[in-house]
């Protein structure tokens, strides 16, 4: 085992990490918007993180380039799609929370 | 009109030298044959895409290119909003792992006029690639609606760095306008069903 492989290990697990926590997040956040704050966490550090493993696992080659394309595919892709999402429960009013500390004020 | 015509041309010619560039990649081999099959698509592709791929600021006759920003600069910009995002993910995943969850999601309004609508595109998208902020909505005038998970979020929302990043990469002057009197805490009731 080289020390590639082990630097690849240790960037995918990081990655892998963060992919954790968005689905703790996920389960603990109340409210709509707030899951989807937790859901961005692992499509762009999780994602960085997990491609980087992947391309130094792979090298300077062509399949390291083609992560490296798909990487930037969802990176341009993945902010519309939560954009949609967000605006359509905004404009559909979607209910809203105040977070946890604020629940007694209301 | 001459002058739009040439702009138009390198326009076209950068277009298909990504796009070949691209089928190169996706490719792998540098027969003649594939290449030259490559190269006369990605002219063609670039041909029929360019009147797409120019985008008209509503109300006013200024086309706008898509891909029209400093590389050089862009670089750079790439590399910051890496580390913004860095720190954004680290915050939330410290919200997120608290034993006793006390964050405070508000919704936070700025007002950030561009010239160029890819701009307004280029910092609704670094918004929300920016984990803890969420663009809800950007508005003709250049009003943008933030879902921000915390207080340290929506400030530095309201501090401006970004929108002035963003002006800087489309050499637009920054008229960044906070507009705090119009954040309000949320509640359930507050929303029309």
């Amino acid at each position: 085992m080289g020390i590639r492989v082990i630097l690849a290990m240790f960037f995918l697990g990081i990655g892998l990490f963060f992919f954790f926590v968005t689905t703790i997040g996920v389960f603990r956040m109340k409210d709509f918007y707030s899951q989807l704050h937790a859901a961005g966490v692992s499509e762009t550090v999780g994602l960085i993180l997990s491609s980087v493993g992947l391309f130094i696992y792979e090298g300077f080659t062509w399949t390291g380039l083609k992560i490296f394309m798909v990487f930037l595919a969802v990176f341009l892709a993945s902010p519309i799609g939560t954009h949609i999402i967000a605006k359509a429960a905004y404009k559909n009013g979607d209910p809203k929370d105040q977070g946890p500390s604020r629940e007694g004020e209301r | 009109m001459r002058r739009r015509q040439k702009q138009k041309l390198s326009q076209s010619l950068g277009l298909a030298l990504g796009l070949f560039l691209v089928w190169i990649l996706l490719s792998g081999k540098f027969e003649i044959k594939f290449l030259l099959i490559g190269f006369f698509s990605s002219l063609a592709i670039s041909y029929v895409c360019l009147p797409f791929l120019t985008i008209k600021k509503t109300g006013s006759d200024k086309a706008f290119f898509v891909f029209g920003v400093n590389y050089f600069k862009f670089f750079f910009y790439c590399i910051w909003l890496l580390k913004e995002i860095f720190k954004a993910a680290l915050d939330v995943t410290k919200e997120i792992l608290k034993i006793h969850m006390d964050y405070e999601p508000r919704i936070v309004f700025f007002s950030m006029p561009f010239e160029n609508p890819m701009a307004s595109v280029v910092l609704a998208n670094s918004i929300i690639l920016t984990p803890g902020t969420i663009t809800l909505d950007v508005t003709d005038e250049g009003i943008f609606e933030v879902h921000a998970l915390s207080k340290g979020a929506a400030e530095d929302m309201l501090s401006g760095a970004m929108a002035r990043r963003v002006a800087d990469l489309f050499g637009e002057t920054c008229m960044f306008v906070p507009l705090p009197e119009r954040e309000y805490l949320i509640t359930a009731k507050e929303v029309p069903r």
